[in-house]
């Protein structure tokens, strides 16, 4: 996915992220815009203390056998960044 | 509208209602209209007539009678007066004259059927208490249930279960057979799984007979070994 | 005892009858007792996939209304005579079936038969309740579309909320040349999304019209989609069936796309 700069994101691609985005805020019961406007303060909050991948960042909702629905997020933690810090 | 002739029906034919007030000659003019409007709807039945709202010497009647068989194919079997014991006698003649006329035997007394005018779609089903005639189609998935017999002025490609009470001798007749399945009181004929392509187009008639149903063309033969 | 399975989609047209029926008699084709249910009431279509419509007297609502014995209604196969079905009728509508009704019902079937497939119609509504009402796991048959993978995706959580046991997904209808050219999800694109068991891939498969055509599935013959139905029977048997490689015409693309189909 957009591994190749000069290549044109492929409709398969574009229709799986669409579907990503819209199925979590089908659960979530807000707007895609909401859901980035929230990805984007948690990502603040948790920068405050640590250094986060911000390229890796997954958030996604999740089926629970209980019928409700969980938020999945991973953070990748930047390391070199941690140990670059405790100097 | 002019209202100086007016047409009505009665059980045993029709009465010509006439206005006094007007002359005899608007009078002719306006019986010539009123029957020439109505000879389609009359037909060529044979019927009674009857003269109210004005005396008529029988010369004019006989005006009268000319005019309505000349505008319309009305068939005038007599005429009536206000003589009660006449009308009795009357009635009783002609209840012995339909019992002779072929079209008779078709609709015997105690002949109950309904009319449906449309097409049968799937998911459709229409049940009728006596015998059904059926303008229109019978598409797959839709069904016509009856008690007594079916008959489809259209195609049948749906089901048709007749004489749903039991009755065996109700028939299912159709202008273009290609049913998925007919029942017949208590037998059952499905559609062959591969049929036959291109069969040419015909009326045919499914009945029952020695516990099986049979499906042929419409001739004289078949229909004159069923009854209604 | 048998096995209920419910054949589900959420959206209409992704090919739930056809893969109902394909499913049911491939696992007769296995020597497996099978019971089709049609639950689809006022919109039935299993009858005349399965070339059976002409055969009908009783439907799954005289059953369960007691008009006549389950063993009236059923009706057997013309090629296997192992595999029965219960069609659904066509003149009433969905509230004419409680899912109490559909479960006791199933109970009923389960001692008799080895397995019993639900045609569950589209929608989450009741006829979706009845459909899952009695069954053990779900089949989700979905296409590699958004608008379809979005509906199974609902399905799956509704699937989830009723507690159902086993829930294994369908992609059906993958277009390989398209896939290839990544205009379309692939199969490993639509399992990453709905996180849940692939147990079958049908590819896009035009003898699949005309063995509906004909009323006569095409599972295990020789056709692609044939031997992708036969597949997914021997998985829901319990036998470990590797993915079949649907571009297997294609030695250079094969090499390269193979793994991912």
């Amino acid at each position: 996915m957009g591994w190749f700069g000069f290549k044109k994101k492929s409709s398969g691609d574009v229709a799986k992220n669409r579907l990503k985005l819209v199925l979590s805020s089908d659960k979530a019961g807000c707007s895609p815009e909401t859901m980035e406007q929230m990805k984007n303060e948690i990502i603040q909050v948790i920068s405050k203390y640590i250094d986060v991948d911000t390229e890796g960042l997954e958030f996604r909702f999740r089926n629970e056998a209980d019928g409700s629905n969980s938020l999945l997020a991973n953070i990748p933690i930047k390391q070199q960044a941690k140990t670059r810090r405790s100097y | 509208m002019d209202q100086s002739v007016v047409i009505k029906g009665f059980n045993k034919g029709i009465i010509v209602v006439l206005d006094p007030t007007k002359d005899y000659g608007t009078l002719k003019e306006q019986l010539a209209v009123k029957f020439r409007e109505s000879a389609k709807f009359l037909g060529n039945a044979s019927m009674a007539l009857k003269f109210e709202g004005m005396k008529l010497d029988d010369e004019q009647q006989r005006e009268m009678i000319d005019i309505i068989t000349t505008e319309s194919k009305v068939n005038v079997a007599c005429i009536l007066g206000d003589d009660p014991e006449k009308e009795a006698g009357f009635t009783a003649a002609f209840a012995e004259m339909s019992a002779q006329t072929p079209q008779a035997n078709l609709v015997p007394s105690g002949f109950n059927g309904t009319f449906y005018k449309g097409n049968l779609r799937s998911g459709m089903e229409e049940i009728f208490e006596g015998n059904a005639l059926i303008i229109g189609d019978i598409n797959p998935g839709a069904s016509v249930t009856a008690k007594g017999s079916i008959i489809v002025l259209g195609s049948l490609k749906g089901t048709a279960f007749a004489g749903s009470e039991g009755n065996e001798n109700a028939f299912v007749l159709a202008l273009d057979m290609a049913p998925v399945q007919i029942r017949i009181a208590e037998t059952i004929a499905r559609s062959p799984d591969h049929p036959a392509k291109s069969e040419l187009k015909e009326p045919q008639i499914a009945f029952l007979e020695d516990g099986a149903i049979y499906i042929e063309p419409v001739t004289k033969k078949v229909l004159s070994e069923r009854t209604i | 005892m048998g096995e209920v399975i419910v054949v589900t989609s959420g959206k209409g047209g992704v090919g739930k009858t056809t893969t109902t029926a394909n499913v049911g008699t491939g696992l007769a084709k296995l020597d497996k007792k099978v019971v089709l249910i049609d639950t689809d009431i006022g919109l039935r279509n299993l009858d005349v996939v399965m070339g059976l419509e002409n055969r009908i007297v009783y439907n799954l609502v005289d059953v369960v209304e007691g008009n006549c014995k389950i063993k009236q209604a059923l009706i057997k196969d013309k090629r296997y005579n192992t595999l029965y079905l219960l069609p659904s009728a066509q003149t009433r509508d969905k509230s004419a079936v409680t899912p109490e009704q559909m479960q006791s019902l199933c109970e009923a079937l389960r001692g008799e038969f080895d397995y019993i497939i639900i045609d569950c119609p589209a929608g989450i509504e009741q006829g979706f309740k009845n459909a899952i009402a009695g069954a053990d796991r779900a089949l989700v048959v979905t296409t590699p579309e958004v608008s379809a993978v979005r509906d199974a995706d609902r399905i799956i959580g509704l699937l989830e909320a009723n507690e159902m046991k086993k829930i294994d997904l369908i992609v059906n209808r993958l277009r390989v040349d398209l896939v290839k050219r990544g205009e379309m999800m692939s199969s490993a694109d639509v399992e990453e999304i709905l996180a849940v068991n692939l147990i079958g891939i049908v590819p896009d498969d035009e003898n699949i019209v005309v063995s509906t055509n004909q009323g006569e599935p095409l599972v295990g013959t020789d056709t692609k989609a044939g031997t992708a139905y036969m597949n997914i029977c021997n998985r829901i048997i319990g036998e470990d069936v590797p993915f079949m490689d649907l571009t297997a015409k294609k030695g250079f693309f094969s090499r390269l796309f193979g793994k991912k189909n």
